[in-house]
C-alpha cells in the first residue's frame, strides 16, 4: 500500500497556480501533475484542507456525524499523497465504514456482463433480457471480433430493454467505434476509457489526460454517460510504476478522473486484480483505491469482475469489503453467462454463482443489486427478446435468426447449446449497418412493425433520456419507468443507524422470495406405515420383572409423526430393534412417554420401568438412547444422536446390545458412521419435528403399555 | 439563463421541466414519441442532447458541487454542433506525439473560430504547452499520415 519512493503530502500555492505539490516544484512536474494541479484541486480549499492532520480527516471518514457533502468539500482540496496518508490511518472494517457513508449514489447497484464465446445474437438478447429482469442496473458486452460490435450491441440493446426498460448498456471496443456505436444509439455509456498513474504507462496506452478529458466531453456532447477505468496494478503490470506504491499511482488516476470531468470510475483492480492478491495486504489496498475515488465525489464500480482467486473463500471475502457497505456497482461486472462465455477475462461470480448471492443478501439483509426471479419467467423473457431480434434482423435484412435459434436461446445455459451461424454474412451485414445511414431509429420501427410495440417504446425512451442528459449526473442509473437514481436526487447521506440506504419491507419481501425456498409443512411428512390399530394402548404401563428390555418412544412415535429423520418409517424401527432383542433371547416391551419430549429422559423412564433396568429410548425423529436406571439421566451406555446416520442395522444392533447389557454381557458399543454435513441439511427439519413432538407431550398423563401387531 | 441552486432543483429535467427541454435537431422532449416516429418525423439529430440542455446539466453539477463535471459538460455543450467525423479527428490528434505544436494551435483556432467553442480552444491550447514540455508533440519532420513512426 505504501513505498519509500512515494512522496510525503505537500502543497504551496502562489498566484493562483500549484507551484509545487507532494514534494515536486511545478517545474519538475510530469504531465500526470500538472494536470492534476492544473484542473483536480479546488484551490479554494486546498490551503486549509492540506493543513489539517491527515488522521483527523480519517476520523472525520468513520466518524457518522460528519455528513458526506462536507468531507467531498475536505477532499476536494488535498493532493494525492495526502489522500493516500488519509487512508492509510484506516484498517479495513473503517473503510468499509466509511464506503457506506461516502458512497455517491443512496442505493446500490450492479453492473452484468453478458457476452458469448460464439457471438450468437439471438443468446446475447436472451442472456441481456435475463440479466435485466434478475435487476442488473448496467450491462456491459464486448466482442471476440471486432467488427462484430454493431450487432452485438443491438442485441444486448433489445435483450435489456425487454427485461426491463432502463438497464443502461454499452459495447466495449475501441474508442472510436465505440463512440460511434453510442451515437448510432446502440449504447447508452461508455467505460473503456483508461488511465494510468505514470506518463509512460499513459503514453503506451496512446492517450493523455488531455486527450481523454476531450472524449469525456466528446461522449457527453451526444449525451452518453461515461465513466473512466482505472486500477491498482495497471502502471506496475506495464512496467511503469517508477517504484511507487500501487495505491500511490492509484490515487494520482484518481484525481485524473476527477479533473478530466468524468462523473465516475471502474477501479478495484480489475483484470489486474490477482496482482495485488498475491501481495501483502494488496486487497486491503483495492479497497482504499474504492474508497478514494468515492471520497473525490466520484461514483465507483468496485471491481469484483475479474478472477481474483483460486479460492472461494478468498473471492467471497474480498467481495464482502464493498457487498457489506455498498457502492454504487457493487461488481463493475457480475457474469451473468457462465465463465466459459465470458470474453472480458472474468468470471469471478457467474451465472452458477446466482443463487448463493441471492442466499447471501437474505442472510446479511444487504441489497446486493439482484433479485430472485423465477424460471418460467426468465424463460419468458429470455424466449420474446429473442423473438424481437429475430423480427428486427428480418426487417434490416441481416441474416436470418431461425425459429430453432430462437427456441435454443430461450432455454440455452451457454452457447454449446446454440446452433452455429455463418459468421461471414453476420460480420458482413454489420460493416453494412456500421457504414450506413442506418441507426437506432430503424431498429425501434422494426420492433414497433413486428408487434414489440412496448419494446420498441422502451428503447426509444432510452433515446430521449440522451436528450434530456439526466443520467449525465453522478452515479446515474435508471430505476422502475425511468425514474433516474443519480447522486443529485438521490444522494447517499448515511448519517448512522436509521439513515441513508435501508432495506423497506417491499424490497426486504422481494429479496426473501428465493424461489428454492420450501413451506415448513412440506419439510414433514410421509406415512411410516403404521395404522393406528397396530400400536395399541393397553394401559398404564407397570414395573416389569426379570430379564426384559423396554422400549420407550416419544410421544409422537407413531402417530402424529411416522418416520424419523433419516426417513425410516417408524413401523420398520421399532420391529428391528424388537427383533435385536429378541436375537438374544429376551423379551421386550414397548411403551410411550407422554410426559416428556426428551431423549435421555425417554430412556430413563423405560430404564426405570425395565425388570432389568435396561431400556431403550427413541424420540420420533430417530434419535436414540440405551439406559439404565441407575444412571444419572443424562449419563447413559449408548447415545445415538445423529438419528439420520442410523440405519434399520443400526437399530437392529442397538436392540442386540440393549439385550446384552440387560444380561450383563460384555459388549462392544455399536458403531455408526460421523457425518457432520447431516446437521447442516436437516436442522429445519430436526427443529419442526422435535416441535411437533414436543406438542404432544401431557406432564400429567401416565406412561403407557403399547400392543404391537405386524399385518 | 438560471443559476446553480435553481438547476439543482429542477433536477431531473426530463421530469421537472420537461417543456423547456428540446433534442439538437430542434424536436420537443414531449414529442419523441412512437407516434412521431410513425409519422417518419424522429431524425437522428432528434435522439440527441442539445447543448442548452447541457448547460442547465452544468449548473446542476456545478450547484451540486461537482465542478469538474461541471466543466466537462460546458466544454460538451461547444461540442455539440461540431460533426462527429472533425470530434474524432480532432481526439486522434490530442493523442500522444500525433500532433506538432502548431498543429494543436491550428485545431485551438478553428475550435474558437469556426464552432465559437472557447473553452474547448483553451482546453487544446494548454494540452500543446503542455505536450511541449513533456516531450508529446510530434516532431515536425514525421509526415502525419504516420504519426507514431
Amino acid at each position: 500500500m505504501d513505498s519509500p519512493f512515494d512522496p510525503k503530502p505537500s502543497l504551496r500555492i502562489d498566484q493562483g497556480q500549484i507551484v509545487e505539490m507532494d514534494g515536486r516544484p511545478r517545474k519538475r512536474f510530469d504531465l500526470l501533475d500538472r494536470f492534476i494541479a492544473d484542473y483536480s484541486i479546488d484551490l479554494g480549499r486546498a490551503t486549509k484542507s492540506m493543513r489539517l492532520d491527515s488522521l483527523v480527516i480519517a476520523h472525520m471518514l468513520t466518524d457518522v456525524n460528519v455528513p458526506r457533502r462536507d468531507l467531498i468539500r475536505v477532499l476536494g482540496g488535498c493532493t494525492p499523497a495526502k489522500l493516500v496518508e488519509i487512508v492509510s490511518h484506516l484498517n479495513v472494517v473503517e473503510m468499509m465504514m466509511a464506503l457506506q457513508k461516502m458512497r455517491a449514489r443512496r442505493t446500490p447497484a450492479n453492473q452484468a456482463h453478458v457476452t458469448n464465446w460464439k457471438e450468437h445474437p439471438a443468446l446475447l438478447a436472451a442472456d441481456a433480457a435475463e440479466a435485466a429482469w434478475r435487476g442488473f442496473a448496467e450491462e456491459e458486452t464486448t466482442v471476440r471480433v471486432a467488427r462484430n460490435a454493431p450487432l452485438t450491441a443491438m442485441a444486448v440493446l433489445i435483450g435489456s430493454q425487454t427485461g426491463r426498460g432502463g438497464v443502461l448498456t454499452q459495447c466495449a471496443v475501441e474508442e472510436a467505434v465505440n463512440l460511434r456505436l453510442a451515437i448510432k444509439g446502440l449504447t447508452s455509456y461508455a467505460e473503456t476509457l483508461s488511465v494510468y498513474g505514470t506518463v509512460p504507462a499513459f503514453v503506451d496506452g496512446d492517450d493523455t489526460p488531455w486527450s481523454k478529458a476531450f472524449l469525456a466531453s466528446a461522449y457527453a456532447s451526444r449525451g452518453v454517460k461515461i465513466r473512466f477505468t482505472s486500477g491498482t496494478g495497471a502502471a506496475l503490470l506495464m512496467g511503469h510504476s517508477e517504484g511507487k506504491s500501487m495505491l500511490y499511482l492509484e490515487a494520482r488516476c484518481l484525481m485524473l478522473v476527477k479533473g478530466a470531468g468524468s462523473q465516475g470510475v471502474q477501479n478495484g483492480s480489475i483484470s489486474c486484480i490477482a496482482l495485488p492478491e498475491s501481495v501483502p495486504e494488496g486487497v486491503r489496498a483495492v479497497m482504499a483505491e474504492n474508497l478514494i475515488a468515492s471520497m473525490l465525489g466520484l461514483e465507483v464500480a468496485t471491481g469484483n469482475d475479474a478472477m481474483a482467486s483460486h479460492s472461494d473463500i478468498r473471492k467471497t471475502a474480498k467481495l464482502m469489503l464493498q457487498f457489506l457497505p455498498g457502492s454504487d456497482f457493487i461488481t463493475s461486472g457480475y457474469s451473468a453467462i457462465p465463465k466459459k462465455d465470458n470474453l472480458f477475462g472474468g468470471g469471478n461470480f457467474d451465472a452458477e454463482d446466482f443463487d448463493d448471492w441471492l442466499v447471501l443478501q437474505r442472510d446479511l439483509r444487504v441489497d446486493g443489486g439482484m433479485r430472485p426471479v423465477r424460471e418460467e419467467d426468465v424463460i419468458q423473457v429470455r424466449k420474446r427478446a429473442a423473438l424481437a431480434l429475430q423480427v428486427v434482423y428480418k426487417d434490416l435484412g441481416f441474416p436470418p435468426i431461425t425459429d430453432e435459434e430462437v427456441e435454443a436461446a430461450s432455454i440455452a445455459h451457454s452457447s454449446t447449446d446454440m446452433p452455429d451461424r455463418d459468421v461471414v454474412l453476420d460480420l458482413a451485414a454489420a460493416d453494412a449497418f456500421m457504414k450506413g445511414p442506418r441507426s437506432v431509429v430503424d431498429v425501434i420501427r422494426a420492433l414497433d412493425l413486428g408487434g414489440f410495440e412496448e419494446i420498441a417504446s422502451r428503447v426509444l425512451e432510452m433515446q430521449r433520456q440522451r436528450v434530456a442528459g439526466d443520467y449525465l449526473q453522478p452515479s446515474a442509473i435508471f430505476g422502475p419507468d425511468f425514474r433516474v437514481q443519480s447522486a443529485i436526487n438521490e444522494p447517499n447521506e448515511y448519517q448512522g443507524p436509521g439513515t441513508g440506504h435501508r432495506l423497506d419491507a417491499e424490497r426486504w419481501k422481494e429479496l426473501c422470495d428465493l424461489p428454492q425456498a420450501k413451506r415448513a409443512r412440506d419439510l414433514v411428512s410421509g406415512k411410516g406405515g403404521f395404522h393406528p390399530s397396530h400400536l395399541e394402548e393397553i394401559g398404564v404401563a407397570k414395573p416389569g420383572r426379570g430379564k426384559e428390555v423396554i422400549i420407550a418412544v416419544g410421544p409422537a412415535f407413531g402417530t402424529a409423526l411416522q418416520q424419523t429423520l433419516g426417513s425410516l418409517p417408524h413401523a420398520d424401527v421399532l420391529r428391528e430393534l424388537m427383533a435385536g432383542v429378541a436375537e438374544e433371547g429376551l423379551p421386550s416391551r414397548v411403551v410411550k412417554v407422554y410426559g416428556t419430549a426428551d431423549c435421555a429422559a425417554i430412556g430413563h423412564e423405560g430404564a426405570v420401568l425395565s425388570g432389568s433396568g435396561v431400556a431403550v429410548g427413541i424420540q420420533s425423529k430417530g434419535t436414540t438412547v440405551i439406559h439404565r436406571k441407575d444412571l444419572a439421566m443424562l449419563n447413559n451406555l449408548e447415545l445415538f444422536p445423529q438419528a439420520p446416520n442410523l440405519t434399520l442395522e443400526s437399530y437392529h444392533a442397538i436392540g442386540r446390545n440393549a439385550a446384552r447389557y440387560a444380561k450383563g454381557m460384555p459388549t462392544t458399543p455399536v458403531a455408526v458412521p460421523i457425518d457432520n454435513m447431516v446437521r447442516l441439511r436437516l436442522i429445519v427439519h430436526t427443529t419442526l419435528m422435535h416441535m411437533l413432538e414436543t406438542k404432544e407431550v401431557r406432564p400429567a398423563h401416565p406412561t403407557m403399555e403399547l400392543k404391537v401387531s405386524y399385518k | 439563463m438560471t443559476g446553480r441552486k435553481e438547476a439543482r432543483a429542477e433536477y431531473p429535467l426530463g421530469q421537472r421541466i420537461p417543456s423547456r427541454l428540446k433534442s439538437k435537431g430542434g424536436m420537443p422532449y414531449g414529442e419523441i414519441r412512437l407516434k412521431s416516429l410513425r409519422r417518419g418525423s424522429i431524425k437522428a439529430d432528434d435522439l440527441s442532447i442539445n447543448a442548452d440542455t447541457l448547460l442547465i446539466q452544468a449548473q446542476v453539477a456545478e450547484g451540486a458541487g461537482y465542478m469538474q463535471l461541471g466543466s466537462n459538460l460546458r466544454r460538451a455543450a461547444e461540442l455539440v454542433k461540431i460533426p462527429n467525423t472533425r470530434l474524432l479527428e480532432i481526439y486522434e490528434a490530442l493523442r500522444p506525439k500525433h500532433s506538432t505544436f502548431h498543429e494543436l494551435s491550428e485545431i485551438s483556432n478553428e475550435l474558437l473560430r469556426k464552432y465559437d467553442a472557447p473553452k474547448n480552444a483553451r482546453f487544446v491550447r494548454e494540452a500543446a504547452n503542455a505536450y511541449r514540455d513533456a516531450g508529446l508533440l510530434r516532431p515536425t519532420k514525421t509526415p502525419q499520415s504516420n504519426p507514431k513512426s
